[in-house]
């Protein structure tokens, strides 16, 4: 019963958690914005010798906030895709932050779980802002591989990179990683600490 | 050959931690088999539940199965939504997966169907370390319940898009996605507590 309890708990408070974290997109968002398309320029933009980068979207609106230009380089045709920085980015970190500032552990251990969680959420971001390109067709990059390969390619990357429950996922598995330590796994697989560990 | 191996691993590990040594070697027997199954259980329910994951964005979310997989289901949400809707005084029609009233309209479309956060309840309890039984009934009662509070979801969001507006998309999109698949997690996490009380072989490992 207490056990339920303390999920029910935890429940309640990342989710209240991650409203709140929410409700502060409209201050945080242009900046947050910058920062995407900054950090998006510099890992894939500086090495495209300008035939890729991320600018301001005209609509200006948070689902279409961003947009990512290709030049094919040999036909000089110019595409735009729209992104959301608040979709690819601000979400997932909120919903990470949420998570390891609501788990049930104490305030120290919670303090390096957000840590690292920050560190490997930014991680998975700044991936998916290299493979852009790629996913989404880049000139001649995408001709690199088979059309099969190329497709395949493309699902994955929706499936870990745009859908929605692919960015709800991998929060989950980085607030994982960051939050249970490895002594921790014999407890919650059978519900007591490693035997060593309590003999020693 | 292995079991020498192991004897010998055992007798390093009983070297370093006296009290151990002292109890004799088929403490240390067990310690080690204790040992072995608390690490590969868990890497085996990590490869299990990403194979199983893998699959279903394979096969479900694949480009040519988009649009037709799940649509009897997503059909019988907007009819069974209308009904309840109906039963609650508002003059609801259904036509297909859109369910539309005088005050406010909307579509049963992929992704209001909870067959994502689902999935990974699904293939949780599948790769987690208990016996069939357990996990027969966990997948019955956990699919179920999110079916049923995926239900309840639409119906409220509903009452959120007829009296909220403004707020419809930040609830819909930004906050029952989320809540679902942690409800997803906490559901597992749930019958995982009840699993283990169940389980022989858990029990066993314990001891």
């Amino acid at each position: 019963m207490r056990a339920a309890r303390v999920i029910g708990g935890f429940f309640v408070q990342s989710m209240i958690v991650y409203s709140l974290l929410l409700a502060m997109w409209p201050i945080l968002g242009g900046t947050y914005a910058n920062l995407f398309r900054t950090t998006g320029n510099c890992l894939v933009g500086l090495g495209s010798n300008g035939r890729v980068w991320f600018s301001p979207s005209a609509k200006g609106d948070e689902n279409h906030d961003t947009q990512l230009v290709l030049v094919d380089p040999q036909t000089g045709a110019g595409r735009r895709v729209s992104l959301s920085s608040r979709g690819h980015g601000y979400l997932p970190t909120a919903f990470v932050l949420a998570l390891t500032l609501s788990s049930p552990i104490r305030w120290r251990r919670r303090f390096w779980a957000t840590a690292w969680g920050l560190v490997w959420i930014d991680a998975y971001i700044a991936l998916k802002l290299a493979l852009f390109p790629v996913a989404y067709g880049a000139g001649d990059t995408i001709e690199l591989f088979p059309e099969v390969l190329s497709d395949a390619l493309r699902h994955v990357f929706w499936v870990i990179g745009t859908s929605a429950t692919g960015w709800m996922i991998v929060p989950l598995i980085i607030w994982a990683l960051a939050t249970i330590r490895h002594k921790d796994w014999p407890t919650i697989v059978y519900g007591t600490a490693c035997p060593i560990n309590s003999n020693a | 050959m292995r079991r020498t191996r192991s004897r010998k691993l055992a007798f390093r590990i009983g070297f370093r931690h006296n009290n151990i040594q002292a109890q004799g070697a088929t403490r240390i027997g067990n310690l080690l088999g204790a040992m072995t199954l608390v690490r590969h259980p868990v890497l085996r329910a990590v490869i299990v539940f990403t194979v199983l994951m893998a699959l279903f964005y394979g096969i479900v979310h694949a480009p040519d199965n988009k649009v037709l997989a799940f649509e009897s289901h997503l059909r019988l949400l907007a009819s069974w939504t209308g009904s309840v809707l109906v039963l609650c005084g508002h003059d609801a029609t259904v036509n297909g997966r859109f369910v539309g009233s005088s005050e406010f309209s909307f579509e049963v479309v992929r992704g209001c169907d909870a067959i994502e956060p689902t999935a990974v309840f699904v293939s949780a309890v599948l790769a987690s370390p208990a016996s069939l039984g357990p996990k027969v009934l966990g997948i019955l009662v956990g699919a179920l319940s999110l079916f049923l509070l995926n239900f309840v979801r639409i119906i409220g969001l509903f009452f959120v898009g007829l009296h909220f507006r403004n707020a419809f998309e930040f609830v819909h999109e930004d906050i029952c996605q989320t809540a679902f698949l942690l409800l997803a997690v906490m559901g597992w996490t749930v019958w995982g507590l009840w699993a283990r009380r169940s389980t022989p072989r858990l029990r066993h490992a314990r001891g």
